[in-house]
C-alpha cells in the first residue's frame, strides 16, 4: 500500500530525513517509534505533503501511483488521513460545517453520492458517541475551545468519519489520560481491516497495550535503524533508545 | 503625473460645472423638497469636491463618480426587488431615487411618507429635522443629494410604540440600462420609547450613481436596530451618507454587510447627544477583484455616560481595496463615555489593500476609548488542516475567509437575515475573480 524508497527531507536546509525506507501492506498495523528530534512528525509531515518540507531525494509510492506528485487534498482523497499532533483551531468554520466538506469531498473522490443532511447529521452524532465527544462539540468552531483531550477525540472523529485506506497519526496519543487513550485505541481498532493499514507515531509504549502492532520501527537521525515485532515496543520501553544508538554507532 | 493629476482635476471640474447645470435645470417642487433642494443647492456651490489632497477621500480615488452618464436624470424603469426570505416585514422601497407608494396596512404606530405628501404637524416635525442631522459642510455628495433629490420618505415610529414586524427598506437601482445619477433621501424618527427594526437593502449592479442621504433621530429611551445589506457587486457607484442622532438613554445599533463595487463608501456619522445614549456598530465588508469598500466611520460623544462599540471586518482580495477610518470624538462634557473601536482586516491577495485607520479626539477626563487594529493574512495552518482532510483549496480558503467574517454575520439581530446573508458571502467567496466590478 506504501513504499517509502530512500526518502530524504529537509526542513528550513536542515536535513532531517536521510535515507529512510518503509513497506506498509493492507490490513497491517504499524508503530513508528523514536526519541525526540528522530524525524517521526517530519515524516508524517512529509507523507501529507505539509508545505516547508522539502523532498531531497527518494520516492513514496501509494497504492502504486506517486505520493509525492499529489497535491495535499488529492491525497487525503486517496484515502490518506493524517491525524494531527497539534490540531490547529479553526474560528467561524462550525464543526459540523468543516466535516461536511470533507466528507463530502472524500465521498465524491470515491464515486460516492453525497450524503443528505439528515443521513449526515445522523452518521456525525453516532460517531461522536464512539468516540465520547458531546454532539454540542459539533456545532463549536472547529477545535476551538477543546481541551487537549478533546481535540484528539476530534481528530479520531475524523477518522472514523473519513474511513480512511491509509491513517496516520502522529503522537495522537500524547498528552492523553487513560480514558481518551482509549478512546484513541478504540477507534484505531474499529478502523482496522483488510484493505486498510494504520501507522502509529509515538513516543511512548503505553497505545501499544490497547493497539497490537504488526510491526515496530525504531527512527531516529532520519532513518529506520530497527524494525521488529511487537515485543520490540516492550524491549524499548524497558531499555530505552540508547542500545539501539549505541549500535548504530 | 502632472498631466494625469491635471486631467483628473479637469474632470472633477467638468463634473462639478455639470452637476450645477443640473441643479439649476431641475424642476421646481414645492414645500420640504424644495427647501432641501435650496439648502443643498446653496451647500454645493460653496463646498468644493474632493481633490487628491482632501484627507477623508485619500483612499477613495472620485476618478469612478466622474464618468459620463452618472448626473443624468432619467424617469426610473422597473425594479424587481425580491423580498429578503422569510423576512415578514413592512415593505418600502426607493427605486432610481424615487420614493415608490407606500403600502397601506402599517401596524399602528409606523406611518411611512412621502416628503412631497406630508401635511399639518408631521410636516411640521419632518421639517425640522430633515436636513438638520447630516451636514452638508465638507460633504458635498450630501449637498448634491439634497439638491438633486427627486423626493424624500419620512419613516415615523410612534412614541412608545413597539413595532412587531421590522421594516425592510429596498433602494434599488431600475433595470435601465443607461448610466444615470439617483439621490434618495430617508428620514427616520423614532419618538421617545420606541422600538423598531429597520433592514435596509442596497439593490442592483448597474453603472448608476445612487448617492444617499438616510438621517436618523432616536428619540429618548428609543431603539433602532439598524441592518444595511449592500451584497450586490458590480459597476454601482454606492455613495451612502448616514446621519443618526441618538438621545437619552436610546439605543442604536447598526450592521453592515457589504460587498465592494466599482465604488462603495460609507459616511457614517453618529451622535450621541443624550447621556446615558448607546450605538453598537458591527461592520462585515468583502472586497474582491478591484472593487472599492470604503468607510468613513464618526462617533460623537456628546453627552457623559454614553457607550459606543465599533467592530469591523473587512476582507480584500485580488486588486481590491477596502478602508475603514473609524473616528471617535469625545467631546467636552461627555465624562463617562465608554468607546471602543476594533478593526481586524483579511488580506487574500499580493495587490489588494486595506486601509485602517482609528482617530481617537478625547476632550473630557475620565473616559473609557480604546481601539486596535490588526491585519494580517489567511492562517497556513489552518488552509493545510483542511486540505488535509480533503477539501480542495479554493474552497478551504472560502471557508476560512467567510469565518473571518462570521462573527458579524452571527451577530445580525434577525435570524432570517443572518440566514440569508450567510449563504450570499459564501457564493460571494467561492466566485471565481472577475464578477465584482463587470
Amino acid at each position: 500500500m506504501l513504499k517509502i524508497t530512500d526518502l530524504h527531507a529537509q526542513v528550513g536546509g536542515t536535513p532531517i530525513l536521510k535515507g529512510l525506507d518503509l513497506e506498509i501492506r493492507a490490513g497491517e498495523v504499524h508503530a513508528i517509534m523514536g526519541p525526540n528530534g528522530s524525524g517521526k512528525s517530519t515524516l508524517a509531515a512529509v507523507l501529507a505533503g505539509r508545505e516547508g518540507y522539502e523532498v531531497t531525494g527518494g520516492s513514496v509510492q501509494y497504492l502504486g501511483r506517486d505520493l509525492l506528485a499529489q497535491s495535499v487534498e488529492e491525497r487525503a482523497r486517496a484515502g490518506l488521513f493524517l491525524g494531527f499532533q497539534y490540531p490547529v483551531e479553526i474560528p467561524g468554520v462550525s464543526n459540523m460545517e468543516f466535516l461536511r466538506a470533507a466528507l463530502d469531498a472524500i465521498r465524491t473522490a470515491r464515486g460516492e453520492p453525497a450524503l443528505s443532511a439528515v443521513d449526515f447529521m445522523k452518521l456525525a452524532r453516532e460517531t461522536c458517541k464512539q468516540v465520547q465527544l458531546d454532539p454540542e462539540f459539533l456545532k463549536r468552531g472547529v477545535n476551538q475551545g477543546f481541551s487537549g483531550g478533546e481535540k484528539k477525540r476530534n481528530e479520531i472523529l475524523q477518522m472514523l468519519l473519513l474511513q480512511p485506506r491509509l491513517a496516520l497519526l502522529d503522537e495522537t496519543d500524547s498528552g492523553l489520560d487513560i480514558d481518551a487513550l482509549q478512546v484513541v485505541a478504540d477507534g484505531v481498532n474499529a478502523l482496522r481491516a483488510p484493505d486498510r493499514a494504520i501507522v502509529l507515531v509515538t513516543h511512548y509504549q503505553r497505545l501499544l497495550n490497547h493497539v497490537v502492532p504488526d510491526r515496530v520501527h525504531v527512527l531516529a537521525g532520519g532513518r529506520i535503524l530497527h524494525s521488529g515485532g511487537r515485543e520490540l515496543a516492550l524491549e524499548l520501553e524497558e531499555k530505552g533508545y540508547g542500545w539501539l544508538l549505541g549500535e548504530v554507532a | 503625473m502632472a498631466a494625469n493629476t491635471t486631467r483628473r482635476g479637469q474632470r472633477t471640474e467638468d463634473f462639478g460645472r455639470e452637476a450645477r447645470q443640473r441643479i439649476r435645470e431641475l424642476p421646481a417642487a414645492a414645500g420640504l423638497v424644495q427647501r432641501l433642494r435650496a439648502a443643498g443647492a446653496a451647500a454645493f456651490i460653496a463646498t468644493e469636491l474632493p481633490t487628491p489632497k482632501t484627507e477623508s477621500w485619500k483612499y477613495s480615488r472620485i476618478g469612478p463618480l466622474l464618468e459620463a452618464g452618472l448626473l443624468d436624470r432619467l424617469a426610473p424603469g422597473a425594479a424587481r426587488i425580491a423580498p429578503l426570505p422569510g423576512l415578514d416585514a413592512h415593505r418600502l422601497a426607493i427605486v432610481d431615487g424615487l420614493p415608490q407608494a407606500v403600502p397601506n396596512a402599517l401596524e399602528p404606530g409606523l406611518s411611512a411618507t412621502r416628503f412631497a405628501d406630508l401635511q399639518g404637524t408631521r410636516r411640521e416635525a419632518a421639517e425640522c429635522l430633515a436636513g438638520s442631522l447630516a451636514s452638508t459642510i465638507g460633504r458635498p455628495f450630501v449637498a448634491l443629494n439634497g439638491a438633486l433629490m427627486e423626493d424624500g420618505l419620512l419613516i415615523r415610529v410612534a412614541a412608545g410604540a413597539q413595532l412587531e414586524r421590522p421594516i425592510e427598506l429596498a433602494i434599488a437601482q431600475s433595470d435601465l440600462s443607461a448610466p444615470r445619477g439617483a439621490h434618495p433621501r430617508v428620514l427616520v424618527v423614532l419618538e421617545p420609547g420606541a422600538r423598531a427594526t429597520l433592514v435596509e437593502r442596497q439593490l442592483g449592479a448597474g453603472l448608476a450613481l445612487v448617492n444617499s442621504v438616510v438621517e436618523i433621530a432616536v428619540g429618548a429611551g428609543a431603539r433602532l436596530d439598524h441592518l444595511r445589506i449592500a451584497t450586490d457587486a458590480g459597476a454601482g457607484r454606492w455613495l451612502g451618507a448616514l446621519a443618526v442622532e441618538v438621545d437619552r438613554d436610546a439605543g442604536y445599533d447598526l450592521s453592515l454587510i457589504e460587498r465592494g463595487t466599482a465604488f462603495r463608501r460609507n459616511e457614517i456619522d453618529i451622535r450621541l447627544t443624550g447621556p446615558g445614549a448607546e450605538a453598537q456598530v458591527r461592520g462585515a465588508g468583502l472586497a474582491r477583484d478591484g472593487s472599492h469598500l470604503d468607510h468613513q466611520l464618526n462617533l460623537e460623544h456628546c453627552s457623559p455616560r454614553a457607550t459606543s462599540r465599533q467592530r469591523f471586518r473587512l476582507i480584500a482580495g485580488e486588486t481590491a481595496r477596502a478602508v475603514l477610518n473609524g473616528r471617535i470624538h469625545i467631546h467636552p462634557g461627555a465624562g463617562k463615555s465608554d468607546a471602543e473601536l476594533q478593526a481586524g482586516g483579511l488580506l487574500l491577495a499580493q495587490g489588494a489593500e486595506i486601509d485602517l485607520k482609528p482617530e481617537l479626539e478625547i476632550y473630557a477626563d475620565d473616559v473609557q476609548c480604546a481601539h486596535g487594529a490588526t491585519l494580517g493574512q489567511l492562517d497556513a495552518d489552518a488552509l493545510f488542516y483542511l486540505r488535509s482532510r480533503g477539501v480542495d483549496e479554493r474552497e478551504a480558503r472560502s471557508l476560512l475567509s467567510f469565518a473571518f467574517l462570521a462573527e458579524i454575520v452571527e451577530a445580525l439581530p434577525l435570524a432570517a437575515v443572518r440566514g440569508w446573508v450567510a449563504p450570499v458571502l459564501r457564493a460571494a467567496f467561492a466566485a471565481p475573480a472577475g464578477e465584482e466590478t463587470s
